[in-house]
């Protein structure tokens, strides 16, 4: 019993890491807050609910959730983020602008959703098997959560080196930290930040199908749930900062199943706001102590 | 090379105006010394496309006899840089956040290059400049102000050679120029003259190079010509070293 509940945390740690991982990408490296961000990976999970009941086949459920990640993204991007222009120019209203126009976005995303899907709950085609695997202990689990804890794993380690290695990496982190410097250092600062906001995209896609597998339905209502507490995901764990992101996760999707258990199932969504409170109080205390 | 004409900052209300009308052929040094305010960092920021050219002329003049020029169109920093004209910014001369090794790293980052080639350019500037090897796993947010600003002038001297030799770098003439916006800020005397070391052999190779400075140490030590932008000065500020050095034995 107590491990099927610690196999549920990691079902959902996974999704929170996969979400997570991919709006910290984007507010670590434009340092901005893109609201709009759950309602592409909520939109993702729709367009393969739909794109499975046009053509029930894997390839293609699994190749329009990531498309319809990445255009949504990049079309956000295009008309809400960049023509408001670069937040680090210490500049804080362009900040809030930001935050107001991709909330709009959301908006018009989230209620197309609903006028295309309508606004209950739809089953997720499972892509990777209908049939709950039954592990060798006898602990019964979908598949989807073996598969997903892989590639939660290989996408963070992935991301890890892609940030600590690779040239797009350098140039991504150059990018947050000074965009004048980076610019003059011959990194197109447009361009970066394009890719960035196509890999968050991706992950959010990702995110999605996994959310589907797992949770096994699907209401354009999960894109501002999981938005949230990604945003708290990313405050704890720290941006840029993918191990922090990805254990924040998991501690967050423990401590939601922690709670179910013990009978506490109507303040689950609360908790991660409970956890925000606990460290924001923490690093105050933390600070106080050290001035 | 680079021409300017008239170029600088019109300071409104009043008729002083400091342009600067100098050209930059490759292997030259020219030094621009002035006072806070005078609008050095101006000049250095429209040459890296951080400003639009509001009073004045940047043009490219081609070699040889029969040069045509052509106006510097206005594009962004990352552009200029496509072109082999870089800066060094006065007040953030390095990205605090990496470490010594990802500030060469991230020079090099947008240019392709041959992984030979890259290995090259790091080694070569490791040697010329030793605070780059010795300090490789520094955090450079916690080097000193002029440590900082060696090593700023070892990235931008970097991406000078990435350029020169990158697949994606220059294309057409070749040319290349750095702008240093007060290199030796900070800098105690031996690391000047080091400097001036450095500078002297980076021009040699091909490269022109652009001063923009308060103090005269640095330029009396490399520079070809120095133009002074004081106050009183007449409108157009334009000289040549002897001219410069006329000037100063006057004074």
């Amino acid at each position: 019993m107590v491990s099927q509940q610690v196999l549920n945390a990691l079902g959902i740690g996974c999704t929170y890491a996969l979400v997570s991982l991919g709006y910290s990408l984007t507010f670590g490296t434009l340092r901005v807050v893109n609201v709009a961000y759950g309602e592409v990976f909520m939109f993702s999970a729709m367009a393969a609910v739909g794109a499975n009941a046009v053509l029930p086949h894997p390839t293609i459920v699994v190749a329009s959730a990531l498309l319809t990640a990445v255009l949504l993204g990049l079309g956000v991007h295009l008309l809400a983020v960049r023509p408001l222009g670069r937040v680090s120019d210490v500049n804080a209203p362009a900040h809030l602008s930001v935050v107001v126009s991709t909330m709009g976005c959301s908006i018009v995303l989230q209620n197309t959703a609903l006028a295309l899907f309508g606004g209950y709950p739809r089953p997720f085609p499972h892509i990777f098997s209908s049939k709950a695997a039954v592990l060798a202990s006898g602990l019964v689990t979908n598949f989807g959560v073996l598969v997903g804890g892989v590639l939660a794993l290989a996408l963070t380690a992935a991301l890890a080196i892609l940030l600590r290695r690779m040239p797009l990496g350098l140039e991504m982190r150059a990018i947050a930290e000074n965009p004048t410097l980076a610019g003059l250092s011959g990194i197109s600062v447009p361009r970066i930040e394009l890719m960035t906001v196509a890999i968050s995209s991706l992950l959010a896609g990702a995110g999605a199908l996994l959310v589907g597998e797992i949770v096994g339905t699907i209401s354009p209502f999960i894109g501002l749930q999981y938005g949230m507490k990604s945003i708290v995901i990313i405050v704890v764990g720290g941006a840029r900062n993918p191990i922090g992101t990805v254990m924040v996760a998991f501690a967050l999707a423990g401590a939601e199943v922690l709670a179910v258990a013990l009978g506490f199932s109507t303040y689950r969504d609360g908790i991660a706001f409970l956890l925000l409170l606990l460290v924001g109080a923490g690093r105050s205390v933390r600070a106080r102590r050290s001035e | 090379m680079l021409q300017l004409t008239e170029v600088g900052r019109r300071t409104p209300g009043t008729r002083l105006r400091r342009l600067v009308t100098v050209s930059l052929p490759t292997r030259s040094i020219v030094a621009i010394v002035g006072p806070n305010g005078s609008g050095k960092s101006t000049i250095a920021r429209m040459i890296a496309g951080l400003e639009p050219t509001e009073s004045g002329q940047l043009s490219l003049v081609g070699g040889g006899p029969g040069a045509v020029s052509e106006l510097l169109p206005a594009e962004p920093p990352w552009d200029r840089a496509k072109r082999g004209i870089f800066l060094l910014p006065a007040d953030e001369p390095v990205f605090e956040d990496f470490t010594v090794e990802e500030n060469l790293l991230a020079a090099l980052a947008p240019f392709r290059l041959p992984p030979q080639t890259r290995r090259g350019i790091l080694d070569g500037i490791r040697r010329r400049i030793p605070l780059t090897d010795a300090r490789a796993g520094t955090k450079a947010g916690v080097l000193s102000g002029g440590e900082k600003r060696i090593l700023g002038i070892a990235r931008v001297v970097l991406l000078s050679e990435a350029a020169a030799r990158a697949r994606n770098g220059l294309s057409g003439p070749g040319y290349r120029l750095i702008v240093l916006d007060e290199p030796s800020r900070g800098l105690h005397e031996g690391a000047v003259a080091s400097v001036a070391n450095l500078l002297k052999h980076v021009a040699a190779d091909g490269v022109a190079i652009l001063i923009l400075e308060q103090t005269q140490t640095l330029a009396d030590l490399v520079a070809d010509t120095i133009i002074h932008l004081a106050d009183g000065e007449p409108d157009h500020a334009h000289s040549t070293a002897t001219d410069d050095r006329k000037a100063r034995g006057i004074a």
